[in-house]
């Protein structure tokens, strides 16, 4: 376990210097912030009293051995755009990102499972038809036109339900589905996979001879085995969720990471892009990481480490 | 009997009183709420040091403006602003400006005063500031003296400065005009004041929400709104219009900005729309026409593209009507006829017969190829159509255009490093006074200028008399050359200009959003009705 955290922790060191250099150097290729703040009548010496003021004027090796001597402190600069310390942008959007990616996964599992288990209890028939479809056409729509919809029907015809914005449970619905249904296909199909395999061996066979009600042999039996791949993809895919859902929540108006990296990119705020990108990064390695530990918990047969098996 | 019915009748009257006075009472205390849409919070900055231009809409119900301003645009006000009078030395270099008494900053932080508004406009000049102005007031404020309570002096570095005062108004959309409390400053520390803002505008700070709105709360009383309307106002972010339809509908908002292809939609939904007259246009540029040997550098094919263009058809067809064609280079009629200039006299026909002939005249029988840049512009959603439309109407007479979709950073970028000669876009037309108009002309057809299109040593001449002068009215002139040159040569393909769409809820639907850039005349929707 401790050669397998260690190891890890390398892996995560090594990822984010990468990364870090990437968004640097790949966010200052997208423009000058400084002709975005100023209006079109300032002058020269206006554009350099303020790229004098943002620390633009800096050699951009020099920038960012600053950069990189700050973000190991914890310090990600100065937000071009809001002029507050960008880690702090970031991690005040962040309950507001994780409360959405937790509700719309949670709508992914209400719908996948169910969807999964019928599906591939009944293949090819025509639950396992619908559940496909649902599945394909999640994955295939893409999630600003589904998202538009929504609000077009439930907001602006029906009325029943908000169409932007944060608040009550309501407000989570909209958005929640859009983002969830994108998950709904991957999960529903691999953890359908999954189960038709598992179904299909020795273990599964002999508890059926031996009368174990067959909800029990798919629920209790079947289900448990086929999590691994399900949760390796739920658990990846929850911490993108966190930070990309830059779609949904500039339709929806959701105050999140991904509206944040957004507004930044369009402004070219590189502290915050950088900080975001950085966090969300952060974000995959530790939930890889979570992944990996939860895999001893449903499978007792994986061992982490060299003596595995 | 009668002393018994005189007894009740006065009984009856002197309830009828005090049940009056009740409703009066309650008609005057601020009641419900008030949620205006934007596009986004700009910077989300709520200190007018560290905001910048776009962000002035949430600030001006914060805060007074130094110089007041017509709604309509015409001009100045003496009425509505922290001002009451200014004067301009004879030699242009000094301004005196006198305050208004008895206007009072939020949460008891005391009566506005001159230092105040020292403080606020050297911190506009200072380190940390990133006013867009902060440039201009660095080169050319030296120092800004408090005479007494009421009165402060403005000094400049040794240049005249009649354009100070244009600056400090809400003709400028940025948000150098407000005037922050310096005992609240001085109380809160930088970092509290910036969390907690302190103005005297008709509406206090409560909370401020990153990435989705602003909440504040009405005052008892303000000097200029009386007792507001509504007891809170929001401003809430919104970047996708469908979505801002969708909150007006249901009623969860109040105002909100809409193109002009979805006020037939929203109409037909019930939702009452109001025009604001004016409020942009489209100015379409040709990058360095010095530039020897491309076609924009030839006179005849400026013209050429010029008469390609279908102005009218453009205003029916994209703005439903709801504009009209202009061919004055970059400012809106309104602040056009606030000069004096016949701006109509400028239009163009729509003749592609004699643009084609035109072209062959400057040996271009064949057309020739043109890099149209086309991006999305904050204030102008329907930008890039403008710009396809007219590559369409260009493709007739030969042209052969070929549409290049960038972010506008990009472009700003690459105009102001001179990379693409003869290559057009578009920017966004103001509707600010005729004096905003000077520092706009010396950025794009100076010599000298950031953006610069020409060389031409006659402008520069112009628009330098026009920098000097301390007389306006000298200035005034100056810029009506100016404009005339530019049409006279075709330097520019100024397109049209057009009203701004607001779906609004029945509770707003008699506002008068007035005629000032980026200012909604909020007053309007404040003061008790």
């Amino acid at each position: 376990m401790v050669s397998l955290l260690f190891g890890r922790f390398l892996q995560a060191i090594v990822t984010l210097f990468v990364l870090a250099v990437i968004v640097f150097f790949l966010s200052r290729l997208s423009g000058d912030p400084i002709e975005l703040i100023l209006p079109v009548d300032a002058t020269m010496a206006d554009r350099q009293v303020l790229r004098s003021t943002l620390g633009l004027d800096r050699p951009l090796t020099e920038q960012f051995f600053l950069f990189l001597k700050g973000a190991i402190g914890g310090d990600f600069g100065t937000s071009i755009r809001e002029r507050k310390p960008a880690l702090d942008l970031v991690l005040s959007r962040f309950p507001a990102s994780i409360k959405l990616a937790s509700f719309a996964m949670g709508v992914a599992i209400l719908i996948a499972f169910p969807l999964a288990v019928l599906g591939a209890v009944n293949k090819n028939g025509s639950i396992d038809i619908i559940a496909r479809i649902v599945g394909v056409l999640g994955q295939s729509v893409p999630s600003f036109w589904s998202g538009l919809l929504l609000i077009i029907i439930f907001a602006g015809h029906f009325k029943i339900l908000p169409a932007a914005g944060t608040g009550g449970w309501s407000h989570y619905l909209l958005p929640g589905f859009t983002l969830g249904w994108f998950v709904v296909a991957g999960m529903m199909r691999l953890l359908r996979s999954s189960l038709l395999e598992v179904l299909d061996s020795e273990y599964i066979k002999l508890a059926r001879i031996k009368g174990v009600s067959e909800f029990k042999v798919v629920c209790k039996h079947a289900l448990r085995n086929s999590l691994i791949p399900v949760v390796t993809f739920g658990g990846v895919y929850f911490a993108a969720l966190i930070s990309t859902a830059v779609v949904v929540e500039t339709v929806f108006a959701w105050p999140g990471l991904g509206r944040l990296a957004y507004d930044a990119i369009g402004f070219r705020d590189f502290p915050v892009i950088q900080a975001v990108v950085l966090f969300a990064a952060f974000l995959v390695v530790i939930s890889s990481l979570l992944v990996d530990i939860l895999y001893a918990v449903l499978d007792p047969r994986i061992r982490i480490g060299p003596k595995t098996m | 009997m009668k002393k018994n019915t005189t007894t009740i009748i006065l009984l009856l009257m002197v309830l009828s009183l005090i049940g009056t006075n009740d409703i009066v009472s309650a008609q005057l205390k601020p009641a419900g709420e008030l949620k205006i849409i934007l596009p986004n919070l700009w910077n989300e900055a709520l200190d007018p040091m560290l905001s910048m231009a776009g962000g002035r809409a949430a600030l001006e119900a914060v805060y007074d403006c130094l110089i007041g301003a017509k709604p309509d645009g015409s001009g100045y006000s003496k009425e509505t602003g922290v001002a009451t009078d200014w004067q301009l030395s004879p030699d242009g270099k000094v301004w005196t400006i006198y305050l208004r008494k008895g206007i009072q900053f939020h949460r008891g932080f005391g009566e506005l005063t001159a230092e105040d508004v020292q403080f606020s406009l050297e911190r506009l000049r200072s380190e940390r500031s990133v006013a867009t102005q902060k440039g201009y007031l660095k080169r050319t404020i030296d120092r800004i003296e408090v005479v007494d309570r009421y009165t402060i002096k403005v000094f400049s570095t040794g240049m005249a400065i009649p354009d100070f005062i244009p600056i400090m108004s809400p003709h400028y959309n940025s948000t150098e005009q407000l005037i922050v409390s310096k005992k609240a400053f001085e109380k809160l520390g930088e970092k509290g004041f910036a969390t907690n803002p302190v103005g005297s505008g008709p509406y206090q700070f409560v909370e401020h929400i990153g990435g989705q709105y602003v909440k504040l709360e009405a005052v008892d009383k303000h000097w200029r709104v009386g007792t507001p309307r509504f007891k809170n106002v929001f401003f809430i972010a919104v970047p996708e219009e469908e979505t801002s339809i969708a909150m007006i509908a249901r009623g969860d908002a109040d105002i909100a900005a809409i193109s002009q292809f979805n006020v037939k939609r929203v109409k037909e939904k019930g939702i009452d729309v109001i025009m604001q007259k004016s409020m942009g246009g489209v100015t379409v540029w040709i990058d360095d026409q010095f530039v020897k040997g491309i076609p924009g550098n030839n006179e005849k094919v400026r013209e050429a593209l010029n008469l390609a263009i279908d102005r009218q058809a453009l205003v029916d067809t994209i703005f439903e009507g709801k504009g009209r064609p202009m061919a004055t280079f970059f400012v809106t009629s309104v602040a056009l006829e606030n000069m004096g200039y016949n701006w109509r006299e400028d239009l163009y026909p729509y003749d592609p017969n004699r643009a084609r002939k035109l072209l062959e005249e400057a040996g271009y029988p064949n057309g020739f190829d043109i890099d149209i840049y086309v991006y999305p512009y904050t204030g102008v959603r329907e930008g890039p159509e403008v710009m396809q439309a007219i590559a369409g109407m260009w493709s007739t007479i030969g042209v052969r255009p070929k549409l290049i979709s960038v972010d506008y950073g990009v472009v700003r970028a690459k105009l102001s490093k001179g990379e693409i000669p003869g290559a057009v876009g578009y920017f966004p037309s103001r509707a600010f006074p005729w004096q905003g108009m000077l520092g706009i002309y010396k950025q794009f057809w100076e010599s000298s200028g950031v953006f610069t299109y020409i060389k031409s040593e006659e402008m520069d001449k112009i628009l330098d008399r026009a920098s000097r002068a301390i007389d306006p009215e000298i200035t005034k002139t100056a810029l009506k050359e100016a404009a005339k040159y530019i049409r006279k040569h075709h330097h520019a393909i100024p397109l049209l200009e057009f009203d701004v769409a607001y779906a609004v809820s029945k509770k707003v639907k008699r506002w008068d959003p007035g005629s000032l850039p980026g200012n909604l005349n909020l007053d309007s929707l404040f003061k008790s009705q």
